[in-house]
Order: C-alpha cells, then structure tokens, then sequence
C-alpha cells in the first residue's frame, strides 16, 4: 500500500529531526522545509494528505503559509495541523480563522495523541 | 502669603523628604517647594519653580497619554472636594524637556475650614515602571522560548518510553520516567508562568458561560486519579446533588483552579486520608469546597499562601514539586471571573479551600 504523504514545515531543528522520524516510523512518507517561502512549492510538488505547520518560522510566519494552502484549489480540502509554542487564544483563533483544522500547543500535548489526531484526520478524509 | 503659610522648621521638614513637594494655591500657583522636587524637575534652584503654574511646569500627561488640564488636575479636585487624592500616575516633563513617570498624591491644606492650598507630593517612580515592564517582558518571552525545547524533550522522552526505538533495562526506564516527570514539572512552571504574565498584563478575558461545578469536577478527579492513587490518598465527594449546579465561569478557568485545589489536596495529604468534596448552594452562589487531612498551613504563613512563589517551608519538606505559582494563579483568575478563593487550615490537622462562584 502507497504511503500517505504529509508536510511538516518547521524551523527548529530538533523538532524538524523529531517529527521526520517520529512520523517515518508511523508509516507515512514525509517531506519537509524549514522555510515559510519553500513551503508553498514543496506543497504544490509532494501533494500531501496532510500538513503539519509551526506558526513562527525565521524567514515568514506560519499563518501565511496555510492561508496560501487554504486558497489553492488543490488543498483545499487538506487536513492542517498547527504545532506551535504559542499558547494563546489569539493565536489559536487567528491560526482556525486562516483554515488550519486543528491548533495545538506542543509542550502541552504527547506526540501519540499528535499521531492518533492525524490518523482520525485522514481517516474521516477518505 | 508663603511666609505665612509655613514655619521655618516645616520647610526644614518637607527639605528633608525624599520625594518632590509643592504647595499649590488654589490659582495653580507653586508657592513653595523642596529640594527633591527642584532636583526631580532638573532645576538650579526654587526660584525656577515657585511663582510659577504647576501645570505648565510639569506638563502633565495621565496614563492614558491625555494631557493633563485644570479640570482634571488632581490638586483642583482636592481643592474643591476637600479630600486627599492617591497615588496617581503622571507623565512629567524635566527642564531638558525630558519625561519620567512619577506618582502624585495631593492633599488639601485647610486653615479655619477653608482650604487655602493644596499639598502635591510627586514620587520619581521610572525605575520602577521600567523594571515592571522588564520583568513583564522578560516573563512572557523566556516561557515562550522555553516552551519550544521543553516540547521537543517532552515528545523525545515520551518517544524513549515507548521503547520503539529499543528496549530498555529496568534503571533506564526509571531514570527516563523520572526526566519525563520533571519535564512535565517544568513545564507547568512554564504554563503558570505564561499564565501569570497574561493576568498581569491584563489580558486574561473570561469567556463567562454556563458551566456544570460537577462536570468539571469529575473530569478533574479522573486527571488525577493516578495521582492520588501513588500518593495513597481517596477522593470522595460528599452528599453529591442530583442535580448540577451550574455557574458562570470560563470554562478552563474553573478546570484550572480546581485542579490546583485538588492537586494540592493530594500532595499535602496524609496516606490513607480521604479529601472530601462538597459542592453546595448558597443563596444566588456556588460554593465548592475541598478538605484534605494532612500537614495543613502553619499559622504565620497563611498570609502569604496567594503570594507568588510562596512555598510554606512544611510544604517544601512534605513534597519539592510545588511551583509556589498555583495559587496565586488561581486566586488570580477567581478574581477575573468574579468568584472568591479562601481557606480555612489548622497545621498537622486539616485545610480546607473555598471557591464561591456566581450561579448561573
């Protein structure tokens, strides 16, 4: 069976490591960028079934990033993930409001419950 | 009028005083000053400031950058109501046309029942806003960027538990299990922190809505049921209604507090004790109430049990990993959803915290 794709965009090196094989391990093929102004062409290219998205990146931020996704026929429907270290209601609602799906804050969720959050997200895709 | 206004050991006096002074008539006219308020200004000497308005002296703004004018003043108030006014905040302007922030209090002089003038006393207070604003600042930024390697720790240890990656001897799992607590430790000090900042920036808005007492605390109780399992500790709620009581609250805000009370209540609790819940209504309130049997509060320290980072010293012996910020948080966020947070303890007997919340 074909993997399922997904796109993480993230700049912090350790958590770009981490999520590459954190994610690899649970069996999906994942491309990533560190940067904002890559992730749009990386996206267009890949195809992902899913996009995972930090909202501060060094050269953009991350709100741009999906509100361009969001506005291309071809992720319009595609599940997006904000992963952030921002905790507050602003961001969160600013992040829903651009058309991320689900708006997490790292620290405070385990990466299984990330895991389990992607595997319902693509299931109800289907 | 000056020479009769003050005997010579009275300005001797207000000369003395560190903070600015100046008799203003009720024209707006300085008719004496101090030494502190000629150096506070960047002035020679009293003749650049006596004889002449205050107002256009000082060049008052409030702190909502409005310019300061004889309707507002603070001294005209006091003149015409007769009373003291208290630690207002100011923006003045020094001779080199510099500003600083100050604090005034102005009270009336009263001769035979009239008031003839009025006392200004201007306190420099910029070193204190700047580091207010420091500390603020500081707060907010080291917990965000704080939050970004303790995430990936988080995540990498959690990942080392599941033993994916190998397996584990009994020691490492341990002493991983042990990191990962700590991390989670650090990680509610980096939350209460964020949390704090928020509050004391004012900008924490309840979202008030209808919210179920019992609801939220059942779904506190089953967060902690592991807790209070390893500390050896039940939690029974007492005479428990049929029906909820529903209050007015943000939603989060409530899970917070209560689980701090709780959390605390299983932390500070003797083996084998049972922590006794009681949800109750009082009039148009809720009153929920949380009492465990345990070391309690030593008498001298109740007053400092909302303060921040308080850890009484029977707490610290009895348990290290109290943050000393939950309270002060919770007292803080009872404060903006307009409930009341209080306690009653008696020391190596029992505690037991109050929060009496709007019903709905």
């Amino acid at each position: 069976m074909e993997k399922k794709k997904i796109l993480v965009v993230e700049d912090d090196k350790f958590s770009f490591k981490l999520y590459t094989h954190l994610l690899t391990e649970a069996g999906y093929e994942v491309a990533s960028t560190p940067r904002a102004s890559e992730a749009f062409d990386l996206a267009k290219q890949f195809n992902p079934a899913l996009v995972i998205a930090d909202l501060m990146l060094q050269d953009g931020n991350g709100f741009d990033v999906i509100k361009k996704l969001r506005q291309t026929e071809q992720f319009k429907n595609t599940p997006i993930i904000t992963l952030s270290n921002l905790g507050q209601d602003a961001d969160k609602k600013e992040a829903l409001k651009v058309g991320a799906d689900k708006y997490f804050v790292k620290s405070n969720t385990r990466f299984q419950e990330i895991i389990a959050t992607i595997e319902e997200m693509l299931k109800a895709k289907e | 009028m000056k020479k009769n206004l003050l005997t010579k050991e009275m300005q001797i006096f207000i000369d003395s005083l560190g903070d600015g002074v100046a008799v203003v008539n009720k024209g707006g006219t300085i008719i004496m000053s101090n030494h502190a308020l000629v150096d506070m200004l960047g002035y020679q000497d009293k003749d650049s400031v006596e004889g002449h308005p205050i107002l256009k002296l000082l060049g008052a703004i409030d702190e909502r950058g409005q310019v300061i004018d004889k309707k507002n003043a603070a001294f005209v108030r006091t003149i015409r109501y007769r009373k003291q006014i208290s630690n207002e905040k100011r923006q003045f302007i020094k001779q080199s046309g510099a500003r600083f922030w100050a604090s005034i209090t102005t009270s009336p002089m009263i001769r035979d029942q009239k008031v003839i003038a009025a006392v200004v006393m201007i306190r420099d207070i910029s070193e204190e806003r700047q580091q207010e604003a420091y500390y603020k600042d500081f707060t907010h930024t080291a917990s965000h960027n704080l939050r970004s390697p303790l995430g990936n720790l988080l995540w990498t240890t959690e990942y080392l538990l599941t033993q994916k990656p190998g397996p584990l001897n009994v020691k490492q799992a341990e002493f991983i299990s042990d990191i990962y607590e700590s991390l989670q430790a650090m990680n509610r000090m980096v939350n209460n922190l964020l949390s704090i900042s928020r509050l004391e920036n004012k900008k924490v808005h309840p979202n008030l809505q209808k919210v179920s007492v019992e609801l939220t605390v059942h779904s506190v109780i089953k967060d902690l049921a592991n807790y209070a399992r390893v500390q050896q500790v039940e939690i029974e709620i007492k005479n428990e209604d049929k029906f909820e009581h529903l209050v007015k609250f943000d939603q989060d805000h409530l899970h917070y507090i209560l689980q701090n009370i709780l959390e605390n209540a299983i932390r500070y609790s003797s083996q084998n004790k049972k922590i006794i819940l009681e949800i109750r209504a009082d009039k148009n309130d809720t009153i929920f109430s949380c009492t465990n049997e345990g070391i309690g509060i030593p008498k001298d320290k109740k007053e400092f049990v909302f303060a921040k980072f308080f850890r009484a010293k029977n707490a610290e012996e009895a348990q290290n990993e109290g943050t000393g910020l939950g309270m002060y948080t919770s007292r803080e966020l009872a404060n903006v959803n307009k409930a009341k947070l209080w306690f009653d303890s008696e020391e190596n007997k029992q505690t037991t915290f109050y929060l009496q919340l709007k019903s709905f």
